[in-house]
């Protein structure tokens, strides 16, 4: 049964050994196990809270196994739950105030859970600077994400572009499907006014990731 | 512990992620005891049982699972090289070398705790900066997770406790 593990490398999922050995359960087995222990593992305050388990459509399209691409049609099904979810402030304007798009940007804190209790913060981080370089000369940033250093100098600051930054803050998957990026209006976190914000911090021209 | 010393399992599950900079909980010591037996020797998890099969499966499925708010699996922080989170480097599963670490350096004492910290408090960890609820001391989630890094990691070779950040 050593051979196991080096068919498992060669063969992958298809591994079946000869009759009287383990043999990998078939993928929709897997599932259950895996979703049962899920259901049995995490404690929260609350069943709202525990809810966050569970996953929407678009996220079990995007939870492939080893980097598998996506069919065709998922991606288009990805990309229109993406593009279904994306709503707007109230007011209209998509770019907000920089200033608090710059605080939003480097607050990483905000909505986890420990110790039975939810983290409560009169307002969530936006976690930005945990996967993306912002501002030139800052260095406690992350490499995750593209570097956004210079983003409006790049791309100016039209209507279009207020646009396209606005919903790929709010759902990038509209745009790359399953891509690392957090859906982040998606689940209101951050709200509609707070991605205005972050959209302004990146293409208002003081903002400092546009200024020279 | 249970059912030969008489513990009660949850006061024991409840205390098992010790206070920083505190003497630590039973289940570290425990951990780290029984781990530094192997100091020297090789990772080498099997998978000669079904249950052991099934359990390596359902870690794998939910290293890639994504759930939250933050849309993250592990994978979406550990598959690629040259990752960071802020200054924090990222291990790579891709990476023999530093899959090895992680499945050869825990339970690790952690500076900045000031305590010996074992792969549970890891796993733990990852789930809470995740915005996803928390996860259970030794469920069996924690348990597919961990059997799924460590096969990964065969191979390596154990040297506990390890030094983390």
């Amino acid at each position: 049964m050593r051979i196991a593990g080096l068919v498992w490398i060669v063969a992958g999922a298809s591994a079946l050994i000869a009759a009287g050995c383990a043999t990998y359960p078939d993928p929709a087995a897997t599932r259950g196990i895996a979703e049962k222990m899920v259901s049995e593992a995490f404690t929260a305050p609350s069943p709202a809270l525990l809810q966050r388990l569970e996953q929407d459509k678009a996220q079990q399209l995007c939870s492939k196994i080893g980097g598998a691409a996506l069919t065709q049609e998922e991606a288009a099904e990805v990309v229109k739950l993406a593009r279904a979810s994306i709503q707007y402030p109230a007011s209209g304007k998509l770019v907000g105030d920089w200033k608090v798009g710059n605080k939003l940007a480097h607050d990483g804190a905000g909505d986890r859970i420990q110790g039975g209790m939810l983290e409560k913060r009169k307002e969530n981080g936006g976690l930005c600077q945990n996967c993306h370089a912002l501002a030139p000369g800052e260095i406690n940033v992350g490499n995750l994400g593209p570097s956004l250093t210079g983003y409006g100098r790049q791309r100016g600051n039209s209507e279009a572009i207020a646009k396209l930054t606005y919903e790929r803050i709010y759902n990038g998957w509209a745009y790359v499907p399953c891509s690392n990026m957090p859906r982040r209006g998606a689940p209101r976190h951050p709200t509609p006014d707070q991605v205005a914000h972050l959209v302004a911090y990146l293409i208002d021209p003081p903002s400092p990731i546009t200024a020279r | 512990m249970v059912t030969l010393q008489g513990f009660n399992r949850d006061d024991v599950v409840k205390r098992a992620i010790s206070r920083p900079a505190s003497d630590g909980s039973d289940v570290e010591a425990l951990a780290l005891y029984i781990t530094s037996r192997s100091n020297g020797m090789k990772v080498n998890v099997t998978l000669r049982h079904q249950k052991e099969y099934d359990t390596f499966k359902a870690g794998e499925y939910l290293f890639h699972r994504r759930a939250g708010q933050t849309d993250f699996a592990c994978i979406q922080c550990h598959g690629e090289a040259n990752k960071r989170i802020r200054l924090q480097d990222l291990w790579n599963i891709n990476d023999p070398k530093h899959i090895g670490e992680v499945a050869s350096t825990w339970p690790a004492y952690r500076g900045a705790h000031f305590v010996v910290r074992t792969m549970q408090w890891r796993l733990y960890d990852c789930f809470w900066q995740m915005r996803l609820p928390e996860l259970k001391y030794a469920s069996d989630a924690s348990i597919a997770l961990t059997t799924y890094l460590q096969y990964r990691g065969n191979g390596a070779v154990i040297q506990v406790p390890g030094f983390k950040r």
